[in-house]
């Protein structure tokens, strides 16, 4: 097995809390008051964005393990795998546009947060009926501008946290 | 390239959000393809139907109970179709609210339970081509 330097054991840990308290933090906050029962910001989004950005693939889907396992303990096992199906699904998107230089962050955010919205629907999806498609469109919608914001986050924090030398590109 | 000195918007973007705003156009309007006549409520639990009840000959408004994982109670009159209470944890079908039209649906996904408002009228409203 390849050994884990512990710089990088402590930089995964550190954007995993991160993605825990923002997940957290989004519980708390109350529904939208103008759009479908359930849709959130996708916050914790950022986290596995900044872990594909500054540091690396293995890094970032361990953050959506974490993630997962918080919805496990937090909201039960359909909370687990919609958060599971979701996170590695938009790790996986977001990782291949990142290898594409014609792509802005906003274009990868995007796309993440639509993953993640496919990848929730699709679990929906098997623990239902077709009918969780009609919410499909809405979520769609609404994952450009939760993506832009994600994304807006990620490139704000990038170059200053690289600043940091706490983590090495 | 460092992804530190990537730009926050280039012009491939735009085709990004061209193509996601495409997709939930192409699934919102698949929505509304069938008529709001003769409507009946379908209720299924793991995917398979429970009840269904035609709104039209409903006279009286009527709560069904459902029993699942998370026992719930769905208010069922031909105005339309709310789950009344549910004691799964998230209430999230609770706060859907009224559904009224054809293909609308409240899902509880801790109970594993959707309701469904289906048109029983399948003729087409035109052939085109």
């Amino acid at each position: 097995m390849k050994k884990i330097s512990t710089l990088k054991l402590t930089q995964t840990a550190l954007v995993s809390a991160v993605a825990l308290v923002l997940s957290a933090l989004e519980m708390m906050l109350p529904d939208l008051p103008f759009v479908l029962p359930g849709m959130k910001l996708g916050l914790s989004n950022i986290a596995t964005m900044f872990a594909l950005s500054a540091m690396s693939l293995p890094s970032a889907l361990v953050v959506c393990l974490t993630k997962a396992l918080f919805a496990l303990l937090a909201r039960g096992f359909t909370a687990f795998l919609m958060s599971l199906c979701g996170g590695l699904l938009s790790t996986l998107a977001m990782y291949l546009l990142l290898k594409i230089k014609g792509f802005g962050f906003m274009g990868v955010g995007i796309v993440g947060a639509f993953c993640h919205n496919l990848g929730q629907i699709l679990v929906a999806f098997f623990f239902t009926d077709s009918t969780v498609f009609a919410y499909f469109s809405v979520l769609a919608f609404f994952s450009i501008f939760t993506g832009m914001v994600t994304a807006l986050v990620v490139y704000i924090i990038l170059p200053k946290v690289l600043k940091l030398r706490l983590y090495s590109s | 390239m460092k992804n530190s000195e990537r730009k926050y918007f280039k012009p491939l973007d735009i085709a990004i959000v061209a193509f996601v705003l495409i997709i939930a156009v192409m699934a919102f309007t698949s929505q509304f393809n069938t008529k709001d006549t003769e409507l009946s409520c379908v209720v299924r639990v793991n995917g398979e139907v429970e009840h269904t009840i035609a709104l039209k000959n409903l006279e009286t408004a009527t709560l069904v109970d459902i029993d699942c994982e998370y026992p719930l109670s769905v208010y069922v009159s031909k105005d339309g179709v709310y789950v009344a209470f549910s004691s799964c944890p998230d209430k999230l079908c609770e706060h859907t609210g009224v559904i009224t039209r054809a293909s609308q649906s409240i899902v509880c996904l801790p109970a594993k339970v959707s309701v469904t408002l289906e048109s029983n009228d399948k003729t087409l409203d035109a052939v085109v081509g």
